[in-house]
């Protein structure tokens, strides 16, 4: 009788065991994260080929969801574009959103990638426009596509370097990120950022802050590409990114010291003693 | 100056524990003298008939215990002639109380069979009081994991099995406890959790990492978790908790065990993701020799595991070896000692080609990582209410990093010794005391050659002051100095109760300290420029410090439901976090992150039905971290939460048994993190995973057949690294 009574058990588990198998292989499990759809695309068009550098790495597209940038977090990267020749298509997947700057960044071999490497923006069509045209992915619509840029690599061509020195003044601000050493082949706008990008004369130089203290003279050497220069000058940072720049000082012209020193650079030409002063008292 | 004033003052503790530690010496041996008999005996699972590997016997109001081998023996020398109260206890099963009758000169055989338990804290514990007390009375929360329950779960990995334990997760390669843990960078960051084995430290000497694939799992017995402050025993490096491994013993008579299992994975249940027509499949093999032959037991194993992974560059093999020689003196001392040796030879996935390729990468980076450490531990009973144990351990570890960093990384040592006693003045009070020292050496291109030592006297005291009312108190001072640079200091005090206001209750809470001094690494570490990391050094990094409270109450409703809730409070100052330093490039460094607290509360029940035929374990974690004050560098606002952080943790793993047959599910779900720190934007889910097994057990063999993440669902932990795909497996499990 009892075991009779056990196997009637037994039995009456694996029934149940049998239908909770079959309940949950009739089941719709959430699969979690899958593709994901929305993105952007289009070509790239370099120009000035006998401009493009030969320590170049990688030239990728970025689509930024901050601008300006506060750091890698607001970036989203392309994968390497072939950039040998005149067009190369790329693709960025994006969440969706609003991408208030799209670009084209190059890497110098053995450097890192730096927001100031840049080619060109959608928005950029020289010499035509140099605005920043914003894309933006929506549900409706996540598919973006004929993002064209043009690439300059123009941007790219160091081909000459000046050096000297700059003695700094007054206390290093505690909420600094960063100071900067540049050239321009105009007159910069600090209060627009995206406009000093067009007449950047080459990458700016970061000073390491450990070197900046007052009356320290730090000693630089900047490459930048040939032509006609009329500002070489040093910029304050602060953390939080470029909304906060600021002018520490710059090359004076020896005839009137109020005004920036111009000067031009023939390729493969180096320029030394540009020598002048920053002033962290500047910094509003 | 200020050096030198810490390290007198170290001298002067220093100084005063090693008196004490002597003369309670001497004063225990005069009294030492008493004749003795032995206790030998099995204990077996009264079900099955099976030996139970691990179950704790210990001789009530004395510091007289031990654990059974692998064969379920045990065997207590020099125990006090006399009636004597006798408590096993194991987990998962219901604790026994005999009194016994021991002779002179005489060994007295005693055999038990316990039955399975619902009750979760029916066990001994030492972590936590470096003392063997039930977890019942314990006044710190503390999990343990039995070497029954890592089997049955046929995991090969221990920060895998801990993943079953309330309030823990593994993120990337760290673990985390009550949210102490984010992620840290490549493992470049150090641990919050100290990791142990056998009571002593085994956290890597330059970056401070825990390699949780030292040893093969089969030869833990047990391992505790302790979620508090753990730096009040032992040292640096316990901000959230510890988790002190228990290795296995030899056994009296010759056993060799074995498991071997191999597995598939499936195709991604996302079409696009498949990246290769090949077969991709695993398999593991453990194997272990116990015995005696004469005064030395001595156990061996070795562990074979390989997998093609399930993703590209995500292959990996692996060696494992470990000795166990244990020699008893005629005194009823003994040295034990632990060597383990881990070979990790893999591809590094670090992050996916993108979300419509998650399976591919476009780095190729293989790394090794290199494992040895080596124990000897000397235990001596002076009398039943006194014990000395004297330890020397060597640490060697090379942890791999990507992008080649690790080949200008020389392996780093860790050497330390200890001496520890307990005391037990009456049958109320326990003091444990002890001065441990310990040497690190550094060196790699990235920071240079550094050396550390550090010198921590500690002390505790356990009273007992009623039968309800149990307290204790403790303090450990920390002197660690870095030669050429600054020392850092630090005192770690704790208090705790347990309270059993009735019979099947227990309230318990803890409050203490914890500590981690910056690792070599986090301080000195200057990347090439040519490296696709730019990490910046910070040699004026502060340490870490943590305040840990916890109020908790245990409960069982008679012997098949039992309970525990424990709500927790910590707060965390400086802790060492990576920071991106600069807006223009990807410069980082280990900066000091503000003020921050995690509060939470956690609950565990277990439940068995039906003469242990149908049963339930799950438990589940609400938590809340935040940040105390605003930080640009970091991004953060007041109350902003911290990165890698759940909000809501659950894990709920039923079983059905139909006689040698057993069904198990295991179901995970850990809530979408609010915050992470490299790529935000990116898409980001909660984790749901399945697992589901069936076991055979025939004799002394057990057959399992395991689905992990059967629903194949797709989950990150961290970013653009998918979780581990579905996985078909076949195991064999044994002993000759």
């Amino acid at each position: 009788m009892n075991e009779k009574r056990a196997i009637h058990i037994q039995m009456k588990w694996k029934i149940i065991l049998s239908l909770l198998l079959i309940l949950l292989a009739g089941c719709e499990f959430d699969k979690g994260l899958d593709v994901l759809k929305s993105r952007i695309s289009g070509e790239v068009v370099f120009l000035g080929t006998e401009s493009r550098p030969d320590n170049i790495d990688e030239v990728r597209v970025v689509a930024v969801a901050n601008f300006p940038p506060s750091g890698l977090a607001d970036v989203f990267f392309s994968e390497a574009i072939p950039f040998d020749r005149d067009t190369a298509k790329y693709e960025i997947l994006l969440p969706l959103g609003d991408y208030p700057a799209v670009g084209v960044l190059w890497k110098p071999r053995g450097k890192d990638w730096a927001f100031t490497s840049l080619l060109g923006f959608y928005g950029f069509e020289p010499p035509a426009s140099a605005s920043l045209q914003p894309v933006t992915l929506t549900e409706n619509e996540p598919i973006a596509t004929d993002i064209d840029l043009f690439a300059l690599w123009e941007l790219a061509r160091l081909d000459a370097e000046i050096s000297g020195t700059v003695t700094f003044q007054g206390e290093l601000p505690e909420n600094t990120d960063t100071v900067l050493l540049a050239a321009f082949t105009g007159i910069p706008d600090l209060n627009n950022v995206i406009s000093l990008l067009g007449i950047l004369g080459g990458l700016p130089l970061p000073v390491p802050l450990n070197n900046i203290s007052p009356g320290a003279t730090y000693e630089f050497q900047l490459p930048v590409r040939s032509g006609g220069y009329k500002y070489l000058a040093a910029f304050w940072v602060a953390k939080g990114g470029f909304e906060t720049i600021q002018l520490l000082g710059f090359l004076p012209d020896p005839q009137d010291p109020d005004k920036p020193r111009a000067f031009t650079l023939p390729a493969d030409s180096v320029l030394s003693g540009l020598d002048f002063i920053a002033d962290f008292e500047m910094v509003k | 100056m200020k050096n030198q004033i810490n390290f007198r003052s170290t001298l002067a503790i220093c100084f005063i524990s090693i008196i004490i530690v002597l003369f309670a010496a001497v004063w225990s041996l005069a009294a030492s003298e008493k004749p003795t008999g032995a206790l030998v005996g099995t204990v077996t699972d009264a079900t099955t008939d099976l030996p139970l590997v691990g179950a704790n016997i210990t001789v009530v109001n004395t510091l007289i215990g031990t654990s059974t081998d692998m064969n379920g023996r045990f065997q207590l020398p020099r125990v006090p002639v006399g009636k004597q109260l006798l408590k096993v206890s194991f987990i998962g099963y219901r604790a026994e109380r005999v009194e016994v009758e021991v002779l002179q000169d005489e060994s007295t055989h005693i055999n038990f069979a316990l039955s399975p338990s619902a009750i979760l804290f029916d066990q001994v514990v030492i972590t936590g009081s470096r003392q063997s007390e039930e977890l019942s009375e314990a006044a710190n929360s503390v999990n343990v994991l039995s070497n029954l329950e890592i089997r049955q779960r046929n995991r090969f990995r221990l920060d895998e099995a801990l993943e079953a334990l309330p309030a823990v997760q593994r993120v990337g390669e760290n673990i985390s406890i009550r949210g102490g843990t984010g992620y840290s960078l490549l493992g470049v960051g150090g641990s919050r959790v100290l990791m142990m084995i056998d009571d002593v430290p085994v956290l890597t000497s330059d970056l401070g990492r825990a390699n949780w694939d030292l040893l093969p799992v089969t030869e833990v017995e047990r391992v505790e978790v302790l979620k508090g402050a753990g730096s009040v025993l032992y040292g640096s490096g316990g901000t959230s908790g510890v988790v002190n491994i228990i290795t296995m013993r030899p056994t009296e008579a010759p056993v060799f065990k074995f498991r071997h299992s191999a597995g598939v994975y499936s195709n991604p249940s996302v079409p696009e993701w498949k990246w290769t027509d090949e077969n991709l499949y695993f398999y593991r093999s453990d194997m272990s020799y116990s015995g005696t032959i004469g005064r030395v037991g001595l156990r061996l194993s070795a562990s074979r595991h390989y997998s093609t992974g399930d993703r590209q560059n995500g292959d990996f093999s692996r060696w494992y070896f470990t000795a166990r020689p244990v020699i008893r003196f005629d005194d009823g001392s003994n040295l034990a000692i632990f060597a383990a040796y881990s070979r990790d030879e893999r591809g590094f996935f670090l992050q996916w080609q993108d979300q419509n390729h998650a399976l591919n990468t476009n780095f190729q980076d293989r790394i090794d990582v290199d494992g040895f450490f080596i124990s000897a531990t000397y235990n001596k009973l002076y009398s039943t209410r006194f014990a000395l144990k004297s330890r020397l351990s060597f640490n060697s570890q090379l942890i791999g990093l990507p992008f080649n960093l690790t080949r200008d990384f020389k392996p780093a040592l860790g050497f330390s010794g200890e001496m520890q006693g307990s005391w037990l003045p009456n049958d109320r009070h326990t003091l444990t005391f002890g001065i441990d020292a310990k040497r690190d050496l550094a060196e790699s291109s990235y920071f240079g050659e550094h050396r550390g030592s550090a010198v921590s006297p500690y002390l505790q005291e356990k009273w007992k002051v009623n039968e309800q009312l149990q307290l204790s108190a403790g303090v450990r001072y920390e002197a660690y100095y870095l030669v050429g640079d600054s020392a850092e200091t630090q005192f770690s005090p704790k208090v705790g109760l347990s309270f059993k206001p009735f019979e099947g209750t227990i309230i318990h809470s803890s409050l203490g300290r914890g500590f981690r001094a910056p690792t070599i690494a986090e301080r000195f570490s200057v990347t090439d420029p040519s490296d696709n990391v730019q990490l910046v050094n910070n040699p004026t990094l502060l340490p870490e410090r943590s305040t840990l409270f916890d109020i908790g109450i245990r409960q069982r409703i008679g012997e098949f439901l039992s309970a525990e809730v424990t709500a927790f409070s910590n707060s965390y100052t400086d802790l060492i976090e990576i920071a991106q330093i600069s807006d223009l490039t990807i410069e980082l460094q280990f900066r000091n992150y503000p003020r921050a607290r995690i509060e939470g509360i956690e609950t565990e029940a277990k439940m068995q039905l039906f003469n242990n035929r149908l049963g339930v374990q799950g438990n589940a974690t609400w938590m809340r971290s935040r940040s105390l004050e605003s930080d640009r560098l970091f991004d953060l606002d007041v109350d902003t939460p911290l990165p890698y952080r759940p909000r809501f943790s659950a894990y709920v793993s039923p079983f059905v048994k139909f006689g040698n047959l057993t069904f198990e599910a295991e179901y995970r779900y850990t809530s979408r993190f609010e915050r992470v720190s490299f790529f935000p934007r990116d898409e980001r889910v909660p984790l749901k995973v399945l697992d589901l097994r069936a076991r055979y057990q025939w004799k002394r063999y057990s057959f399992l057949f395991q689905v992990n993440n059967a629903v194949n669902y797709n989950y990150t932990v961290i970013e653009q690294n998918l979780g581990e795909l579905r996985n078909f497996s076949i195991a064999i499990s044994g002993e000759l």
